[in-house]
């Protein structure tokens, strides 16, 4: 099984670049990084959007959410395939992709923040805007950095499933890890079992690490900053 | 007393929560460098007519006036009179994921446009004034109830509101802790600041108040001066209260 991988690593690493398009573990986790760049400001943005003041954006929004949230990743994929071209004339494969990770993760984080949001205590806000802060500049400075602090686990493990969801690529024709492997096997014929263990194994290396840091970050943030004082208060009354 | 400008009118006010009328009809003025203890049963609407002040809750009817004002209902009004009304609250509210000087500086760097320097000279001021000058650059965890809630008072008062609210601030404090915070709320009413306070604290009410409000049932039952409040008691259902209160 290991000189597959000792024949083929220049390949699989990085598919058929200088020559062809790159792919490999190089694409996988350029898209998934990428995904994670991309689909964070847009989680946060789509989170606003549906704590936002003005009902019928928050309607559209939700709207937004619900939709891509209820039809699977692959749908969402072919469907960009065919819609993206349309309108970014030669789009890219991979750009194809990394459009729909963003708005399906995008969709999911907006989710996990406002859980984090809304896990805050109500007098973080009114406190802020006690102050005389703004809507805008009491989410700035006081809730977002808390909530978005609180779910750094989360967060973690939503990049280990965007590694993961980089796989669906193949199906469209994308050149990430994969493809390559599947690629692997039409060339070998005979070694199926030999060259999907090894991929098995590349994807648990990819996202064993990442799941123990996430793990890490959740026990390091369990602790003090929740708030309660170290003595001297009990549970408010009236 | 009442020769000084009004901070706080309410005209014919009412609220319920659902089903349950929880202001009925309250008018009552409150004017410039009155210390007012608000007191009363559980749910007679003493902390809800707080709130209904600065907006954190809304009133169904009447109208709230403000130094003389209603704040119209556009965000930048709201915001500019919450500058103006500070507000210490009985969970204290400190920011956890700020140290202490940060909790204090951030309203007045943001809104009131003070540089860095001037903010952190102010916010020193006002810890040493409540005395946690050495806890600057703490975070809010690491103090007890009573030196939270002292740095809340300091972070209002970094906006220099001249009216301050107090919703029920020593309700959640251990007992060995409420005497701080008082001695605190005391010498702001010493130096003239108008104070509206929701408060179990009867000694507090006795010694420096200057006016005495009795809630139950969303109205107002009596409004007097301490001494009269406490020894010739008018309302059948003040004396009650009292008499629980001082047995408790």
């Amino acid at each position: 099984m290991w000189d597959i991988l000792e024949t083929y690593w220049v390949q699989l690493l990085i598919g058929y670049y200088p020559d062809g398009p790159l792919g490999g573990l190089a694409m996988t986790l350029i898209l998934a990084f990428a995904g994670l760049l991309l689909a964070m400001p847009a989680g946060l943005t789509v989170c606003l959007g549906l704590l936002s003041p003005w009902r019928p954006l928050a309607r559209l929004v939700e709207l937004f959410v619900f939709y891509m949230r209820s039809v699977p990743l692959i749908v969402h994929l072919l469907w960009v395939y065919f819609l993206l071209p349309l309108a970014i004339k030669g789009a890219p494969l991979w750009l194809v992709v990394l459009v729909v990770m963003t708005l399906f993760n995008g969709a999911y984080l907006s989710q996990t923040i406002r859980a984090g949001i809304e896990a805050l205590p109500r007098g973080q806000y009114e406190a802020a805007r006690s102050l005389g802060l703004s809507h805008g500049r009491a989410m700035r400075h006081v809730i977002l950095p808390q909530a978005l602090r609180n779910m750094l686990p989360s967060i973690v493990s939503q990049f280990v499933l965007l590694i993961k969801e980089t796989a669906l690529g193949s199906v469209i024709g994308l050149h990430e890890l994969t493809l390559e492997f599947m690629g692997l096997n039409d060339t070998l014929g005979d070694k199926a079992i030999p060259i999907f263990t090894l991929l098995g194994i590349a994807y648990f290396v990819l996202c064993y690490p990442l799941t123990l840091l996430g793990r890490h970050v959740e026990r390091r943030f369990a602790g003090p900053s929740r708030g309660t004082p170290a003595s001297g208060a009990q549970a408010p009354t009236a | 007393m009442s020769e000084k400008p009004k901070s706080i009118e309410f005209q014919g006010v009412s609220k319920r929560f659902g089903d349950n009328p929880v202001l009925k009809n309250i008018s009552i003025d409150f004017h410039q460098g009155e210390v007012v203890v608000i007191c009363g049963p559980s749910g007679s609407g003493k902390s809800t007519l707080l709130r209904t002040i600065t907006r954190l809750e809304s009133i169904d009817s009447g109208r709230i006036l403000v130094e003389g004002r209603e704040p119209g209902h556009s965000a930048r009004e709201v915001n500019a009179m919450r500058q103006r009304v500070g507000f210490v609250f009985q969970s204290f509210n400190l920011f956890p994921h700020l140290t202490v000087m940060d909790n204090i500086c951030l309203a007045p760097r943001r809104l009131l446009r003070l540089s860095d320097q001037e903010a952190r000279e102010r916010a020193m001021a006002l810890l040493t004034r409540v005395g946690l000058a050495s806890k600057a650059d703490a975070s809010p965890s690491q103090l007890s109830g009573g030196q939270q809630q002292r740095v809340a008072i300091a972070r209002t008062l970094a906006m220099q509101p001249p009216i301050i609210l107090f919703d029920e601030p020593t309700s959640a404090l251990d007992p060995e802790m409420v005497g701080e915070v008082l001695a605190v709320m005391r010498q702001l009413a010493d130096e003239g600041m108008t104070m509206l306070c929701v408060t179990h604290e009867m000694g507090f009410a006795r010694e420096v108040a200057d006016r005495i409000v009795f809630m139950a049932d969303g109205q107002i039952v009596e409004d007097a001066m301490p001494e009269q409040f406490f020894t010739a008691t008018r309302s059948a259902r003040a004396k009650a209260f009292l008499s629980e209160v001082r047995h408790a």
